[in-house]
């Protein structure tokens, strides 16, 4: 896939860039990205998950060239979280790219913690001719897109033999897999990702700053279920959550349980099998989630393609045993579904006490704040 | 592409849409002057473009003063179809553009009409019996295809034409190939893995004995926003469900004479992932893996391979990495779903790929 690239005008007298940038702060010292960091344009093959790590990096995955790239934002300065409402959110990032809300997709949204601005990963056009784009929205509603031909950037790859997935023996690139979450946790970033030919779960572990360009721990997640059967399964999205002091992943699969797994277990070559915590019922696609402390119990907010969004109680996680009966719908940690945020595709922490959601309306798309339910 | 949507004046102002960017013209000394001392922000406040109205974000591109006007290059390309509005508002830039009203310029790209070349080439497994735990189908499709929506194009029916719902995993991040000319279509596989809530609940999307039919809306656009030439209807029954992994030592070798670059031939003791087969299945002699050109044949049941040079008298292995899977997901080395047994052989995804090699010996030429 090639992207289309502006030329300069040969008539050009005075050139004056007015693209929309976000303030760099002007004495901040280079943030580490670890060996490889490069400045220069990022030329994304394809982009999908967000997320942010410390010191305004941005980790952004690039499904097609098998890639996650750390890149600094320079959006480091503290700014208080407020709220946000923008309408029509779709139709105005494409405006703002040049078409129109059909022919974008916002495929994440996440938040830099120290800003507090807002970000979105854009795909704009189809096919050959696609572009690939991150947009911020600061609180006020206002939209720029993050220059991304001059920026500072980290590059670690997913494979250790990247020519082994690219073509095929008759030079068609048929294997790739979507990537389908990013999460980052005290100096280490875990990648997971979908294959569209071997159905397995392969969760990736970098530590950040990238040590080299290659490699990263690659892990087989098994679930069982009823205590009885044990297979592979996609992790779609998760989240790292403090159990009795030790950080645990908690992982949602494509298909129904909800499992948590000691992330020390994520080391070479050792086979995890995730403890089933929950299963949350049929037709439940998860699509985002994140822990947040209410009083002194501590909830996932996860939202989900077809049931809205869940609001899942830990309280219980260390003592709730592994499901081995035939349980009704619902086993595991109790959940409620919180009846007024429907349509919800992406989700993320925003601030102490708010989220950010973006939602489809009957008019059209929002993205906007809400209090923690 | 054509990126150029004619031209309007009014009055000295003339606005010109060309080489993918818009340039207005008619200033006059004075105030080409002031707009080669402007600054960047006040460049962007004198002369903006947008999408259907002002009210809509300024879009992001380049200004450029040129010798007699001014140029708004977009960072993206300019798209056809779309209603673009370019405002210029001088006011206020100072005393030499003051005097002038805000002017507008709306402009559509024309739309190329296309005709529809795309058509979906196959969907594979293309056995017509399918087991009732079916992982994947791969539809192939003849040039990209736009991605975003694929789901709202496919349909699983019944024997009665009823639809089946929730059969298949919907996934926001769709399953294509990088050439957006392969999707991976995978079945739910909460309602294939035992115990599970919805295979409780829904049970098999696809059950025994059952004929159905997966059909392709014809409306469904490719990259270039033009529907396929027609649909397509893939049929077929279901059989019990597969709870066994093929086993390479039944497969059947047909071997080639050396000195030619006849196939060899191995027909399988199942039909397996097309896919996988492809990639995981290579040919070594004592020199290393063959170069040359795989296929799979006879409904994913045979693996064919013709070498980019002429075999060689000697031993030969064929190697099969244990990912490879059955139309059930089942790989060589364990199934897709197993009795958890406390001890139980741990993989590990670190190692080299296993590997199950046959050998075989090719006769010198007489």
């Amino acid at each position: 896939m090639t992207r289309t690239r502006l030329k300069p005008a040969s008539l050009t007298i005075t050139l004056s860039l007015v693209l929309a940038l976000l303030t760099l702060p002007a004495f901040a010292a280079d943030v580490d990205l670890g060996s490889g960091a490069t400045t220069g344009a990022l030329d994304l093959q394809s982009i999908g998950p967000i997320t942010f790590g410390s010191n305004g990096v941005l980790f952004v995955a690039d499904s097609t060239r098998a890639a996650v790239y750390a890149i600094d934002t320079g959006d480091a300065k503290r700014t208080d979280a407020a709220d946000v409402s923008i309408d029509d959110i779709n139709a105005k990032v494409a405006g703002l790219l040049g078409t129109t809300a059909d022919d974008i997709v916002i495929n994440d949204v996440a938040v830099n913690p120290l800003s507090n601005n807002l970000y979105l990963s854009i795909t704009r056009g189809q096919g050959e001719s696609a572009d690939f784009a991150i947009v911020t929205a600061s609180a006020s509603g206002k939209l720029a897109l993050l220059d991304l031909d001059s920026i500072r950037y980290a590059k670690a790859d997913l494979h250790d033999a990247p020519t082994e997935d690219q073509q095929d023996r008759r030079g068609r690139a048929l294997r790739r897999e979507a990537l389908t979450d990013l999460e980052f946790h005290q100096g280490t970033l875990l990648v997971t990702g979908l294959s569209n030919e071997e159905f397995s779960s392969k969760l990736r572990k970098f530590s950040f700053p990238f040590k080299g360009v290659a490699g990263g721990t690659n892990v087989e997640i098994f679930h069982g279920a009823h205590g009885r059967w044990e297979t592979n399964a996609p992790v779609r999205t998760m989240t790292v959550y403090d159990i009795d002091g030790e950080p645990n992943v908690l992982a949602a699969y494509t298909c129904t349980p909800l499992v948590k797994f000691p992330m020390s277990d994520l080391a070479n070559g050792k086979k995890v099998n995730g403890h089933t915590v929950a299963e949350l019922g049929n037709r439940n696609r998860p699509l985002d989630m994140f822990v947040y402390k209410q009083g002194s119990t501590d909830y996932v907010l996860m939202a989900n393609s077809s049931r809205g969004v869940m609001k899942i109680d830990l309280n219980r996680i260390d003592e709730v045993d592994q499901i081995t009966d035939r349980v009704a719908d619902k086993a595991g940690l109790p959940y409620e579904t919180i009846a007024e945020l429907v349509g919800v595709d992406q989700l993320a922490r925003y601030g102490e006490d708010r989220a950010v959601v973006l939602s489809r309306t009957d008019n059209g798309s929002s993205l906007r704040t809400i209090a923690l339910p | 592409m054509g990126c150029d949507g004619g031209s309007w004046t009014k009055g000295v102002t003339r606005f010109e849409v060309i080489r993918g960017g818009v340039e207005v013209r008619g200033f006059s000394t004075a105030e080409m002057e002031t707009l080669r001392a402007a600054s960047v922000d006040s460049l962007k406040g004198t002369f903006h473009l947008h999408v259907d109205s002002e009210s809509m974000p300024a879009m992001v591109g380049i200004h450029q003063t040129m010798a007699d006007g001014l140029r708004f290059e977009p960072r993206f390309p300019l798209r056809p179809g779309v209603d673009y509005v370019a405002i210029l508002s001088l006011e206020g830039l100072d005393q030499a553009t003051s005097g002038r009203r805000a002017q507008q310029f709306s402009f559509v790209i024309p739309m190329e009409t296309k005709e529809p070349s795309t058509v979906v080439l196959a969907i594979s497994p293309s056995v017509p019996k399918l087991p009732e735990n079916l992982l994947r189908f791969y539809l192939h499709f003849s040039a990209p295809m736009a991605s975003g929506n694929a789901y709202q194009y496919i349909q699983l029916l019944d024997g009665s034409g009823a639809p089946v719902d929730d059969a298949f995993l919907r996934l926001e991040e769709e399953l294509w190939d990088a050439d957006a000319k392969r999707l991976t279509l995978l079945f739910d596989p909460g309602r294939i893995k035992s115990g599970l809530v919805p295979q409780r609940e829904l049970g098999a999307a696809i059950t025994t004995g059952r004929d159905f039919e997966l059909t392709i809306d014809p409306s469904w656009p490719d990259a270039e926003g033009t529907p396929l030439v027609k649909g397509y209807r893939h049929r077929f029954t279901t059989s019990p469900p597969d709870h066994q992994s093929s086993d390479p030592n039944q497969w059947r070798l047909t071997l080639p004479r050396a000195g030619t670059r006849e196939l060899l031939l191995v027909d399988l003791d199942e039909p397996l992932d097309a896919a996988l087969l492809e990639r995981l299945v290579t040919v070594r002699n004592a020199q290393g893996t063959l170069e040359g050109v795989p296929d799979v044949t006879r409904d994913g049941t045979r693996w064919e391979f013709e070498p980019d040079q002429a075999w060689q008298a000697g031993l030969h292995q064929l190697s099969i990495d244990v990912r490879l899977e059955d139309l059930a997901g089942n790989r060589i080395d364990r199934l897709f779903e197993r009795e958890n047994l406390p001890g139980a052989a741990s993989s590990n995804p670190n190692q080299p790929a296993a590997f199950v090699q046959l050998a075989f010996a090719l006769e010198p030429m007489r």
